[in-house]
């Protein structure tokens, strides 16, 4: 079998996408022999066994990429692939075809649904529209992280995006002393949203709130510089933590010492409504309570662990915070059950179940 | 789409994704900090730079404080860059002078054909693309 992927996935802003193509890899390989998988980067294609570069090759245009991986496809007697969806193109319908006269049986995965609003470029916008019209001639089985039984008229298998239980310890609950810890790990995207939870506070501090809120970032991306300024316009430094990129035992240490997480804030911004983003999953591994303003496919909404709010850019009112936090501090048994529900229901294993019996059939 | 017009869309997206690797590389080089670590993970002392364009001349300029750089290697054997104290050889020059150091390929365009040439006489693991050694897996 073969996970082709279109993107890097060792970059300081990959951490997302690393651990979810490789936890699917990872699944994928308990039902198949051998689970190859590719990457690309600096202008580079790369196919992967494992930790191993197995071949590497320069590939500068789309038809470059299409053309290594038909080639690896032959090589190595691919039968199967799963394909992370990039956008559409003229070469990639090529490709699908190709393999499609090849006898390969594929699966394409959709990362986001709707996501024309992610997309900034007008070119490939309209190329991306024009194309995955005609995608559904070449594939027979989609996936995507959220409710839908059929796009751009491919049956589709809705997933929920995993994690990696192995790699996702409890946390510790730790000893209150007057703060309250709340913890955003992202890449800092605008569908983040977290300048509602910065305005949300400097709100609450000129309303005179009296309880001593820290709020952590950990992560880089795009949208990390704007809530910097916005912090230092609020004058909030000693309330709000840039701690950057963590990972391991920082990160664990982040978890620990946190009592509640704050999921994506600004859905809105992006017209997705509805999904299942890995955050969550993590967050409810960890056993930490978190807050998050989507419909999340995943949650009814109404756990105690849970605090969903109106998918909009209002202000995080911090009073609720704080009474969501009064409801759920220090509960060690809300940890085991959280992470419990995560392995009942979060795991890779059991999410590509489907998938692995449409390859099976 | 007729078979003309194809080749001239596949011929359009080819000299666009070239431009664009070109700034993109660019600007990755003004990474002093991602250079400098990328030099370590390499284990680059003595390097010859492939390429006497501004991609060559820009990654000169980028590592010359953390590496070696025995020379510019250039076909032509110049600079198409109007730079001064910068050592260029031509293709010929490299092949008496290499012994067993790096060599980054800088074109975009010619790359293959380039790689093709260097691995007469040069060892393929001592042969980088500018993407892989700023980007690449190691």
């Amino acid at each position: 079998m073969l996970y082709i992927v279109y993107v890097g996935l060792f970059g300081k802003r990959d951490v997302g996408i690393r651990k979810k193509i490789l936890g699917q890899v990872k699944s994928f390989s308990k039902n198949f022999e051998k689970v190859f998988y590719t990457v690309y980067s600096g202008q580079m294609m790369y196919l992967m066994l494992e930790d191993s570069v197995i071949e590497k090759e320069v590939a500068i245009t789309r038809k470059d990429c299409h053309k290594l991986v038909l080639g690896w496809i032959d090589k190595y007697k691919i039968s199967k692939t799963y394909i992370r969806y990039d956008y559409g193109d003229k070469w990639f319908l090529e490709f699908l075809k190709k393999q499609k006269e090849k006898g390969v049986v594929s699966v394409l995965e959709f990362p986001t649904i709707p996501y024309d609003k992610e997309l900034s470029n007008k070119r490939l916008i309209t190329e991306d529209k024009y194309y995955r019209e005609k995608i559904s001639e070449y594939i027979s089985q989609c996936t995507t992280y959220a409710d839908y039984s059929e796009v751009f008229g491919i049956p589709c298998i809705p997933l929920l995006n995993g994690v990696d239980i192995d790699k996702t310890p409890m946390r510790t609950c730790r000893e209150q002393d007057g703060r309250i810890v709340l913890l955003a790990v992202a890449t800092m995207e605008q569908w983040h949203g977290y300048e509602r939870v910065i305005e949300g506070m400097a709100e609450y501090y000129k309303e005179t709130g009296r309880r001593n809120i820290l709020f952590k970032l950990v992560g880089e991306g795009l949208e990390i510089d704007k809530y910097k300024n916005i912090v230092k316009n609020y004058g909030l430094e000693q309330y709000v933590e840039f701690c950057g990129k963590l990972e391991g035992e920082e990160l664990d240490r982040q978890y620990d010492e946190a009592d509640i997480a704050v999921g994506s804030l600004g859905m809105y911004k992006t017209g997705c409504l509805k999904g299942a983003p890995i955050k969550l999953r993590e967050y409810c591994a960890r056993g930490i309570p978190f807050i998050y303003a989507y419909e999340d496919i995943g949650f009814n909404g109404n756990e105690k662990y849970l605090m969903k709010l109106p998918n909009d850019n209002k202000k995080l009112d911090m009073k609720v915070v704080v009474e969501f936090y009064e409801k759920t501090k220090c509960d060690k048994k809300l940890v085991s059950i959280m992470h419990e529900t995560a392995k009942k229901q979060f795991t890779w294993d059991g999410i590509l179940k489907p998938v692995v019996r449409y390859f099976n059939r | 789409m007729d078979k003309e017009l194809e080749k001239i869309f596949d011929y359009y997206a080819e000299d666009y994704k070239i431009q664009f690797f070109n700034y993109k590389m660019m600007g990755k080089l003004l990474e002093t900090e991602n250079v400098k670590k990328r030099i370590e993970i390499y284990n680059i002392r003595d390097l010859y730079v492939y390429g006497g364009g501004y991609l060559g001349v820009q990654l000169y300029n980028a590592v010359k404080d953390f590496v070696s750089v025995k020379a510019l290697v250039d076909k032509s054997g110049g600079l198409s860059v109007d730079v001064q104290g910068i050592k260029s050889i031509s293709f010929d020059g490299l092949k008496e002078n290499y012994i067993d150091e790096k060599i980054i390929i800088t074109p975009v365009k010619y790359y293959k054909e380039i790689k093709k040439d260097l691995e007469q006489f040069i060892d393929k693991r001592n042969i980088l693309f500018l993407g892989e050694f700023l980007e690449g897996i190691v």
